[in-house]
């Protein structure tokens, strides 16, 4: 699955568009790869989409260069360009820096998947591990 | 399973000047905004009311301001 790159002002960025699944719960978002993430994180607004009560799951405490947060993690299914990727975790926080954007890390996916950036080519390429050409 | 997305670079840099800090409904290009509102409720009404609920909108919070993304 190859997806451009997304032009903000003089910056490049490997964001493309991700569906979230959960209990029959469906929901698209544009989030940014994030291969120094360990894990990805999304706005909570988006669990209440999902019909996920944040309170009845487990806190996550996550920090970075900038600072830190906290938020609660909840296993749900992604679905990127039409591959599926089952019971991946996710961290909802309200804690996103209103510069930041939602990130797909690494827990649970990035085992699942080889990634190639190309900023050359102003691409960037998800390969399920399982897909053959 | 190659998707058919064309490898066009998309540029949103006017959808970020136009959008700071909001919710964003955008189109399958990702090109233009269909709706867009600080709560991401309110943006997805809107985006139901004019377009109807049998689609599932792409939503994306658009950043407050741009700088160099390290990771925080």
């Amino acid at each position: 699955m190859k997806f451009p790159y997304v032009k903000f002002e003089v910056f490049y960025k490997p964001v493309l568009p991700v569906t979230f699944k959960n209990e029959g719960k469906i929901f698209r978002y544009q989030a940014l790869i994030d291969t120094g993430a360990d894990i990805s994180i999304i706005h909570a607004e988006v669990a209440e989409q999902l019909g996920i009560n944040l309170e009845n799951n487990r806190d996550f405490q996550f920090g970075g260069i900038c600072g830190s947060g906290v938020g609660y993690i909840h296993n749900v299914d992604l679905e990127i360009g039409g591959a599926i990727f089952k019971n991946i975790p996710v961290v909802f926080t309200r804690d996103i820096h209103s510069f930041g954007f939602g990130i797909l890390g690494h827990e649970g996916l990035f085992g699942k998947i080889k990634l190639v950036f190309e900023l050359s080519k102003k691409q960037f390429e998800i390969i399920p591990k399982e897909y053959k050409k | 399973m190659y998707n058919k997305i064309t490898m066009k670079v998309i540029n949103q840099t006017e959808i970020y000047r136009g959008h700071k800090g909001q919710w964003v409904i955008l189109d399958s290009r990702r090109t233009k905004v269909l709706s867009a509102d600080k709560d991401l409720n309110r943006a997805i009404s809107k985006y139901h009311r004019k377009f109807g609920e049998k689609t599932i909108p792409l939503t994306f919070k658009v950043p407050a301001k741009l700088v160099p993304y390290i990771g925080c």
